[in-house]
């Protein structure tokens, strides 16, 4: 379980985030939506660390992540995993290397064991055990998100972030994507947000729906009570996905 | 505060150890061709240029090949080829930093709980400060070779005279100091070019902006700390 306490981020004279509360349940899908600009990546890198929020809390689990100590906070992300928008994987390595990269700096895991859990990851991800000799700039931008996923997956995380999984994706591909966001996080049971602007994702897998707009959380709740809310802005966005008649 | 992190305790000393040679090779290895080329060349030119004011019937022959060893040993094999470095090896990591820092790749090291300095800086700096002196040593060597092969095609000195010049006057403190401007210079190009390339915000424009900033003033640099160097010890 992930909770964010009065998350109040600003840059420079621009609030990002504006006191943000909200509590993301494990085993379900946690969905933050938004329009380009309006603070949920933001919001997912003030919860995993990548940006220092002035003020507020973020609990994992009940234990505030801000002020631990570089051990503390180390000893955490081992328990977290995250596939970013542009997949972020390591140019220079195979998808081997990138996946199995991890297990080799924080497991003692030997190296017929990384070797199986390599294997293992990318079949969870659909992908023939021939891709893991390829390097990421040989794969399609599909494949390049399931690798992502599964270097993210190899360490058994307690906690899956998903920073707009489907961007620069086909509608086809980015179905599958979901799919495999929807297995993965009722097989692992992990706490999982993820960040996303299509609306497809929103009633296609996720359980609850957190709305932003300009910084502030403006909603949140069940995907199928979106269509009854009184929200004008998300009501806008969603005619605007065609999900709903103006 | 990058490099009390890039120096903090790795995370696998395995890994780091392995990425350690991987950067010996690429600066150190792949740097063989320029470096071969700018030694000799160098080595040729201050013959000709030396040999051109100093040849008269009142020098001795081995007078070339002193100045020219000494010449290459104190200023020009370490400063010249450690600029041609800078553009080389500078510009080459802070490019590579700079496009892990934009596509999100040093982020993702972060989540991964990777101290990400250690892991992609410590490896460059360790690989240069080793390496990149065992280059000077090649090229102080290939300038002599240059310089007496020159002179004896030219006719200006022989082989021999220019090898008894460069003999004369070596004195292992010339080396030592040559070595330490190497290593010295070795740090600051590996260092600011991460510097700049760890600390790129933006996109492939700032990646350039980064690299040229790297080149500019790490060469800066190496001039100044030439200058200090030559101050503090000679």
């Amino acid at each position: 379980m992930i909770e964010v306490q009065e998350l109040n981020k600003t840059f420079e004279s621009k609030e990002a985030l504006k006191n943000i509360n909200c509590l993301f349940e494990p085993g379900i899908i946690n969905m933050v939506i938004g329009s380009s600009g309006s603070g949920k990546t933001v919001l997912l890198k003030c919860i995993v660390g990548l940006l220092v929020p002035e003020k507020g809390k973020v609990l994992y689990d009940n234990k505030n992540f801000i002020p631990m100590n570089y051990f503390e906070k180390k000893k955490l992300r081992h328990e977290i995993g995250m596939l970013f928008q542009g997949s972020a994987l390591f140019n220079s390595q195979t998808v081997f290397e990138n996946i199995s990269f991890p297990l080799v700096m924080h497991s003692k895991l030997s190296k017929p064991e990384i070797q199986k859990r390599v294997e293992y990851c990318l079949e969870r991800v659909n992908l023939e055990p021939k891709v893991a000799k390829l390097y990421p700039q040989e794969l399609s931008g599909g494949m390049q998100k399931r690798v992502g996923i599964a270097r993210a997956i190899s360490i058994n995380p307690k906690y899956m972030f998903y920073d707009e999984p489907n961007s620069g994706l086909d509608p086809k591909t980015s179905r599958v994507i979901d799919a495999l966001i929807k297995e993965i996080s009722n097989e692992m049971k992990t706490t999982t947000i993820v960040n996303s602007h299509d609306m497809t994702s929103v009633f296609d897998i996720a359980d609850r729906v957190y709305f932003i707009h300009e910084g502030n959380l403006w909603w949140e709740g069940k995907p199928k009570d979106i269509n009854t809310s009184a929200n004008a802005e998300l009501l806008q966005m969603m005619s605007a996905a065609g999900r709903i008649d103006d | 505060m990058l490099l009390r992190d890039a120096f903090g305790r790795p995370d696998n000393h395995k890994v780091l150890s392995k990425r350690t040679f991987r950067e010996m090779n690429v600066i150190g290895i792949e740097s063989l061709g320029i470096v071969f080329m700018v030694s000799f060349f160098m080595g040729m030119v201050l013959t000709l240029e030396i040999a051109y004011q100093l040849v008269s019937a009142w020098v001795p022959d081995t007078a070339i090949g002193e100045i020219v060893s000494d010449t290459t040993m104190l200023e020009l094999s370490p400063t010249i080829v450690c600029l041609v470095l800078a553009g080389r090896v500078g510009s080459n990591i802070a490019a590579e930093l700079g496009n892990m820092k934009i596509s999100e790749q040093i982020d993702a090291m972060n989540i991964m709980g990777v101290n990400a300095p250690s892991y992609l800086i410590l490896p460059k700096i360790v690989a240069a400060v080793i390496v990149v002196p065992l280059l000077i040593i090649i090229s102080i060597a290939l300038s002599i070779a240059g310089g007496m092969f020159i002179g004896q095609v030219t006719g200006y000195c022989s082989a021999f005279d220019f090898l008894q010049g460069a003999q004369s006057t070596f004195e292992t403190f010339t080396l030592i100091f040559s070595l330490i401007k190497a290593f010295t210079f070795a740090f600051i190009i590996s260092s600011i070019a991460s510097y700049h390339g760890f600390n790129v915000t933006g996109g492939a424009i700032e990646v350039g902006k980064a690299s040229t900033k790297a080149v500019v003033q790490s060469s800066v640099f190496i001039l100044v700390f030439d200058y200090l160097l030559a101050q503090l010890l000679l």
